[in-house]
């Protein structure tokens, strides 16, 4: 098992995991969102070749009202 | 109609869509105000939680352009990573780039400003950068690519107006090719007039209307202001003088006596 953080959130996830795989378990709403691991953008293309690492800072980013 | 970037739009009014009252007043308020371009943000929010995309979705029916920032961002880095995380989800390479140096009053960072437009320029973007209106950092910014600037009138959400109209002035005389769009402290209608009679290109505001107590309403009155304030401009402001100056003609004063 590796645990990661998304969204400054703990999470448990088995070893090895890709992160499409675990944007198949936490579901995230349609394709309204985008990724960052480590504060590197990873585009959409490139989330089934993305390994998820022990320690991994996800940050999953919606649409949110702004000035 | 104007050039903003590679757009046409209509009106010279930006919004924001933040602050208000509901989302429905938000939409209401957008519409009335005719702006074209609409600026939105990118926050977390984990699986399951909901709402963003509920956002997402009544913004889209407004049928906008969109211009999405890099709000709280404080770092070059965090900039770049949510310049490029936008790009993707908005379909967009406009950014408007924020790269805040200073808490208390949301003061951009010149210099992590500066570094993070040379990236994203690199990297195809057209920025739209929020800046003080330093001369300095305004001409480097340009050197650098930017076709557009968005000095700020005064801090985010103060409601002081232009409080630097020398310096704003100053920008538009010596970038006279530049767009130029006051971005931030326009808190009436008539700060908005007075930056297009400055012939400024536009003004960018969320608070103003957004806290408005009938934020529709105010956004109608922004969407005239605006248009008054360019209409004066392209009609040539008369030059204030210090001299009175009787506009009733002299010739055939009664009671005169030489």
């Amino acid at each position: 098992m590796i645990t990661v953080w998304l969204n400054n959130e703990q999470k448990q996830l088995q070893d090895p995991i890709c992160l499409a795989e675990a944007l198949a378990q936490w579901q995230p709403p349609g394709e309204g969102f985008a990724i960052a691991i480590n504060e590197v953008f990873v585009s959409r293309s490139n989330y089934a070749v993305t390994p998820l690492r022990d320690g991994d800072h996800i940050e999953l980013l919606v649409p949110m009202q702004g000035g | 109609m104007w050039q903003l970037a590679d757009q046409t739009p209509e009106s010279r009014l930006l919004i924001g869509s933040a602050l208000y009252p509901s989302p429905s007043i938000m939409q209401d308020a957008i519409r009335a105000s005719g702006a074209g371009v609409v600026t939105l943000s990118l926050r977390r929010q984990n699986p399951g939680a909901g709402g963003g995309n509920d956002f997402w979705a009544l913004l889209r029916e407004l049928d906008l352009h969109l211009l999405p920032n890099t709000a709280g961002c404080h770092s070059v880095r965090e900039a770049v990573t949510t310049a490029q995380m936008a790009r993707e989800l908005f379909d967009t390479r406009w950014i408007k780039l924020e790269v805040i140096g200073d808490e208390y009053n949301l003061q951009p960072d010149p210099f992590g400003l500066l570094e993070a437009t040379r990236e994203l320029i690199s990297q195809g973007f057209e920025v739209f950068p929020y800046c003080t209106d330093d001369l300095v950092l305004c001409e480097k910014l340009v050197d650098a690519g930017c076709r557009i600037l968005m000095p700020w009138g005064a801090p985010i959400g103060t409601g002081k107006g232009l409080i630097n109209p020398y310096a704003l002035n100053t920008l538009r005389q010596r970038l006279p090719d530049i767009t130029l769009i006051v971005d931030a402290g326009i808190g009436a209608p008539s700060h908005a007039a007075q930056a297009l009679e400055m012939g400024y290109d536009g003004v960018l505001l969320n608070t103003a209307v957004a806290q408005a107590s009938d934020p529709v309403t105010m956004a109608r009155a922004f969407k005239h202001a605006v248009s008054a304030g360019r209409l004066a401009y392209e009609a040539g402001v008369m030059p204030a003088r210090d001299m009175a100056q009787p506009s009733t003609p002299v010739l055939g004063t009664p009671f005169w006596k030489p």
